[in-house]
């Protein structure tokens, strides 16, 4: 067969691949489920409303970093009490706290990165609040913990790291990794499930509410978080499956290669808690507690013994730098049970207030 | 490097590409040679780069022993030299195991040693100790150092094998048309890499989210009932072929590229009727190794039926071994050793008494792949399970011990309609389809032979866009850890 069929074949191959990706990047780049790629506009919408006292309801696939950012950004005050945690963290409400100003800054997945950004947002800004209370997930010291979406605070973490004189931020792997998700083949099922959603509801939209209970999501003003009704509700077997599935999974979230209590990590950590004491606002501990279910994996498995190691370390910090500390990983250690659970990782409200004493 | 990284097809391989037909183009072939050498060193080191003097020494050592051996005919030099390559293997594989054993066995508390393994120590040690035998069997012309490091780390092969043996690359070595861009070669090789890439990181890595969570499950000591566990074996069964054979024909096709031809590995193994023809069909290098350089030095079926089965099972048993350091990967092997003397045993007996079991021939074949399917299955639940003993729980949950529950839940959050949707179509194209060998092969005539046409070209186009996509998960070959 002559050469020129043989080059009109690979020649083919390669624009139907390359249409392929294109189409690919353009759907995820159009459709953007997690609102990656997009401008300002979603996020400061939601950071608007908040900053209003409105709570809003409907809230899925944003950014929830950038909320954060647009809402410090735009305070015309300091905060009196903030947290910074991760979703473990999202039911901590304002009456905890009652003196003076409130707000949950929790992200999912929160990593130590963005404690130490979202704190700098607050100094950025020319703010500094009287309190931050901290969530302490384990995954905080492991430097496997393969979380990456504080990169969408990277300048003002990297901006932490120069008071810290730690620098070791790449502005070029954060855009690259944030561009790989063009050519995700999850991003694309996510996009075109999140596209035919659109096409057939067409209603996407979050929108402010009075309500602080729903059918659907409700972030509260003051940044906690109300879970939808079906979520909230769930029954005990379905809690136990949850949980269940949630310490089966492999590995259990953020933890996988937990191998030892990162030094890096740990010098952050605690050159944090130097930074916020040396300024005088009180830092105040949260361990949230696990599903005793996934307690029980977490304690007796080898591989978490990390999580354990982490919690006696986050106690020594304390009591040396005079914090308190509320909760623990074990949930029995504040009578907390099954039922206090959405799933394998998330405390109810109900056990947030025993934690903090409030039944 | 992974061949499913963006690095690999983007960088280096187009840079490889060039560089090798460059160089052929101005007829500098040993520089090209030497490039593909080079290359290849490259891939490896970039996983590690303290173990490359350990592939490199190795390398030198076997080369400068194999020549001496093809002088001297030692038999005693054979042995030693086959003893230090082995023992290099044990050390790093099989130390830990080892002193674990001894721990078990004789309640000692001797410190396992913690010994990482060398990325393809497995295939690059039997690669080269059967250069040594056919050094000795006076089965080898004299080679130069650059053709010889070639055959041993040409990248294609060198992580996961296809074993490629040196009668069948070295002709190909001093042949001056690999050297010339062949447009032939290109087509088919890229058709064949990118069929291996989808098969990996879109097929087997989406079965590995069902049959991981199950294992595992079944590890921390749940009991599996009879739907999660064969539901787990049919994945782990499903994943291992597509991964394996993915990563064989990604390497088929990136040989092909630069006018090289290695071996087939794998063949649609579970079409097999029987086990003799599915080691036929699976991991084919490796049972050709096992047959030529340990089986028949035994003795083979030469020394009677009670022998050769004794053989079967000493040779299966080392190949378990090969697989992996740990007692479920010596049951697994001692099975199929049991299955290959039953299988054998059962032919002769029949042939014997010329007894026909079944009058309709279709049953006949439809059992007799049956049987063989779901030996195979269950003995890789010995393969994959983290012990013996997790084995052995999944094995009863196979056998419905805990029960029949419609509604298993999966660690993985999958519901049971994408598990059963997900293994249905691997099953399909596993049974039903003609492999990619066949479909780029010679198949005059038949529907599905492949040829350069448009129509090909977009649907490969697809596929290895979709491919691509995939890569953005990052994951590992399965035999990787051999």
């Amino acid at each position: 067969m002559a050469d020129y069929v043989h080059k009109n074949y690979v020649k083919s191959v390669l624009i139907t691949m390359i249409m392929v990706l294109l189409i690919s990047s353009f759907i995820n780049y159009y459709v953007d489920p997690a609102h990656i790629f997009s401008k300002a506009g979603f996020e400061q919408g939601i950071a608007d409303l908040l900053i209003k006292g409105e709570n809003v309801a409907k809230l899925s696939n944003y950014n929830e970093r950038l909320v954060q950012k647009y809402y410090v950004q735009h305070l015309d005050h300091s905060i009196n009490t903030i947290v910074l945690g991760s979703s473990r963290s999202m039911q901590i409400r304002s009456y905890l706290f009652p003196k003076g100003s409130f707000f949950n800054h929790s992200v999912s997945g929160a990593s130590l990165e963005d404690h130490l950004a979202i704190y700098q947002l607050y100094l950025l800004h020319g703010f500094k609040p009287n309190t931050v209370v901290l969530g302490l997930d384990p995954w905080l010291l492991n430097s496997s913990n393969v979380q990456t979406r504080w990169q969408d605070l990277a300048k003002e973490y990297y901006s932490a790291l120069n008071d810290n004189s730690h620098k070791d931020y790449s502005v070029t792997t954060f855009y690259l990794k944030k561009y790989k998700e063009l050519v995700s083949i999850s991003y694309l099922i996510s996009s075109i499930k999140t596209g035919l959603k659109i096409l057939w509801n067409n209603d996407d939209m979050y929108y402010p509410t009075s309500e602080v209970a729903s059918s659907v999501p409700i972030k509260l003003s003051d940044g906690s978080l109300v879970y939808e009704e079906k979520f909230r509700n769930q029954d005990k077997v379905k809690v136990e499956e949850s949980a269940k599935s949630y310490a089966l999974s492999t590995p259990i979230y953020s933890l996988g290669n937990y191998s030892k209590l990162d030094d890096k990590y740990k010098d952050m950590f605690e050159g944090l808690i130097d930074k916020v004491q040396g300024q005088n606002v009180q830092v105040i501990f949260f361990l949230p507690p696990y599903h005793p279910l996934v307690y029980e994996v977490l304690a007796s498995n080898p591989d978490y013994k990390m999580v354990t190691e982490a919690e006696k370390y986050f106690r020594v910090i304390a009591r040396r730098k005079g914090i308190k500390v509320y909760g623990s990983y074990n949930p029995r250690v504040n009578g907390c049970s099954e039922r206090d659970f959405f799933d394998g990782m998330h405390p109810k409200e109900r056990a947030i207030m025993k934690i903090f004493n409030l039944n | 490097m992974l061949f499913n990284s963006y690095e690999f097809i983007f960088i280096f391989l187009p840079i490889t590409l060039i560089l090798y037909f460059t160089l052929g183009y101005f007829k500098y072939t040993k520089m090209a040679l030497g490039i593909l050498v080079f290359a290849s060193l490259a891939f490896y080191a970039y996983w590690d780069i303290r173990y490359l003097p350990l592939l490199i020494g190795s390398i030198l050592f076997n080369y400068f022993v194999g020549a001496l051996i093809g002088k001297t005919k030692s038999k005693k030099l054979l042995i030693i030299n086959i003893f230090i390559n082995f023992a290099l293997l044990g050390y790093f594989k099989y130390a830990g195991f080892f002193v674990k054993s001894i721990d078990d066995f004789f309640g000692a508390s001797f410190i396992a040693p913690e010994i990482i393994l060398p990325l393809g120590i497995s295939f690059f040690t039997f690669t080269q100790t059967a250069f040594l035998v056919d050094a000795y069997r006076g089965e080898f012309e004299k080679y130069d150092l650059l053709k010889y490091s070639l055959f041993v780390t040409v990248f294609p092969h060198l992580i996961a094998g296809p074993i490629l043996h040196h009668g069948e690359m070295m002709p190909q070595f001093n042949n001056p048309k690999i050297f010339c861009l062949n447009w032939s070669n290109i087509c088919i090789g890229i058709t064949i890499f990118f069929v291996g890439l989808f098969k990996k990181v879109i097929i087997a890595d989406r079965l590995a989210l069902i049959a991981n969570p199950i294992f595992n499950s079944a590890f921390s000591g749940s009991s599996l009932d009879m739907i999660e566990a064969w539901l787990g074996a049919l994945a782990y069964s499903l994943q291992l072929y597509f991964d394996f054979s993915g990563y064989s024909e990604m390497a088929i096709g990136l040989a092909l590229l630069f006018n090289l031809k290695i071996p087939i590995n794998f063949f649609s193994p579970y079409k097999a009727k029987n086990i003799i023809d599915f080691w036929r069909r699976w991991h084919i290098t490796l049972s050709e190794y096992l047959k030529n350089y340990l089986y028949i030095p035994l003795g083979g079926n030469r020394k009677g039926q009670v022998r050769r089965y004794i053989n079967l099972l000493a040779t299966m048993l080392l190949g378990g071994l090969w697989h992996g350091a740990g007692w479920n990967f010596i049951i697994w092997g001692a099975l199929h050793g049991v299955y290959l003397t039953l299988n054998h045993l059962w032919r002769h007996l029949t042939k014997k008494v010329g007894l026909k079991v079944f009058r309709n021939e279709k049953t006949g074949r439809f059992l007799a792949w049956l049987t063989t399917f779901i030996a195979v299955v269950m003995a890789w639940v010995f393969f994959r399970a983290n012990d013996v003993n997790t084995a052995l729980s999944i094995l009863r949950g196979m056998f419905g011990a805990n029960g029949i529950s419609l509604n298993p839940q999966f660690a993985s959050n999958l519901s049971i309609k994408e598990v059963v949707i997900w293994i249905a179509i691997s099953l399909i194209i596993t049974l039903k389809s003609p492999n990619i060998i066949e479909i780029t092969g010679d198949l005059h005539g038949k529907e599905l032979s492949w040829k350069p046409s448009y129509a090909w070209a977009i649907i490969l186009g697809i596929i290895a866009g979709i491919a691509i996509l995939g890569i953005s998960q990052h994951s590992e070959f399965l035999y990787f850890q051999f």
